[in-house]
């Protein structure tokens, strides 16, 4: 554990969490090396990193990045968190590490989305707060665990805060996507009929599929005939939604506060709570028919009676 | 741990139309278009083990959770 770590400056009004920051920060590094791949990507843009070249879209990583980072630290401790996580976040065109082409296809209508994002004054009292900023989906629980207070997770649902943070939760998918889709899929799957049915789509309608993920809704969806746009956040579940449906448009973006030509929108599960918050709803929404999954509380049942260990 | 926290949201809020209704309602949709259906289904794992390997290894904000706590 770093003993000299910089107090950072919190999110403005944003109270701190009882916890100490250093026991935060070890949290983040125990779970999260990403983040520290991510800060010294912020490093490197503002004056060159000791690490070579990255790209901000490829998932492979160096698996000593977080010792790096480390050393790093310690050389520079002149450098607070707060100013780490300052700066833009680049695109580029292929990975500097790996050579993959950038999935993004080029000439998109989502270009606007792509610009790079400013960190601003983000601290890391708010990147510890990582997970819990995601639309505030977390419950007190989860907060008690990560020593976050509720009114924290409030006011990180504002769609700004979202922004700022979409390339961390990139990187997160990034690494997380594949595997993602493997364990996931059979039972997102069961639902895309149902949200269909919902839709009442017919044969010819358009169709965006928000936070589309790999992609399952818009494929069941061009084989009931309608025309589907998918569109995600995650560069990862874009090309593989790509890859598995070759003749679907998928873009990396967000449509939050855009001008859209569907008539019908299916919204990700967590774009609910986007809508219920009046934050997108209105603006994304009227006038068209909009569909979206809220999971609740249920029970897995692993085999049959049979196996049942009562 | 022991910190001392106030109740924070629901984590699957909006699952009931009683919650999701009046939110969406002030977010500016017609209340009356809204429709709810609760959907079940079955979801058979290899094993027992899956769904929570499935949330630590492929999740995204229950990884992240579990991660913390490792």
């Amino acid at each position: 554990m770093r003993a000299a770590t910089p107090r950072p400056r919190a999110l403005a009004g944003a109270a701190m969490s009882s916890v100490g920051l250093a026991q935060r920060i070890e949290w983040i590094e125990s779970g999260y090396e990403y983040l520290l791949a991510y800060a010294a990507q912020g490093r490197r843009d503002e004056g060159g990193s000791k690490f070579g070249a990255r790209s901000g879209r490829c998932s492979r990583r160096s698996t000593d990045s977080a010792k790096k980072y480390r050393k790093f630290r310690r050389r520079q401790p002149r450098h607070g968190w707060s100013r780490l996580f300052r700066g833009s976040w680049p695109r580029r065109s292929h990975c500097a590490r790996c050579d993959r082409p950038d999935p993004q296809p080029p000439g998109d209508s989502f270009a606007a989305h792509r610009q790079p994002q400013r960190l601003g004054s983000i601290s890391s009292a708010v990147l510890t707060d990582l997970f819990l900023i995601d639309h505030g989906t977390e419950s007190g629980l989860k907060a008690a665990h990560l020593g976050a207070r509720s009114s924290v997770i409030e006011r990180s649902g504002d769609d700004g805060v979202n922004r700022c943070l979409q390339p961390i939760r990139v990187r997160w998918m990034g690494a997380r996507g594949v595997r993602y889709d493997a364990a996931w899929s059979r039972l997102t799957r069961l639902f895309v009929p149902p949200l269909l049915d919902a839709l009442r789509l017919r044969p010819g309608a358009w169709l965006l599929d928000v936070a589309c993920g790999p992609g399952y809704l818009a494929e069941a969806a061009r084989r009931r005939g309608a025309m589907a746009i998918g569109v995600d956040f995650s560069p990862t579940m874009v090309a593989i939604a790509a890859r598995s449906n070759p003749k679907l448009q998928f873009h990396t973006g967000d449509r939050s506060g855009t001008a859209i030509r569907e008539p019908i929108v299916r919204c990700g599960g967590d774009e609910l709570r986007r809508l219920a918050s009046g934050r997108t709803g209105a603006c994304v929404c009227r006038g068209r028919t909009c569909a979206a999954t809220a999971w609740p509380l249920c029970l897995h049942t692993v085999g049959g009676p049979e196996q049942s260990l009562a | 741990m022991n910190v001392k926290l106030p109740e924070g949201p629901a984590y699957f809020s909006y699952e009931s139309a009683a919650e999701c209704s009046p939110a969406l309602q002030r977010a500016g949709f017609d209340v009356d278009t809204l429709e709810f259906k609760t959907i079940t289904a079955e979801w058979a794992v290899p094993r027992a083990e899956f769904v929570f390997e499935a949330e630590r290894d492929a999740g995204v904000r229950v990884a992240a959770l579990l991660a913390a706590q490792h």
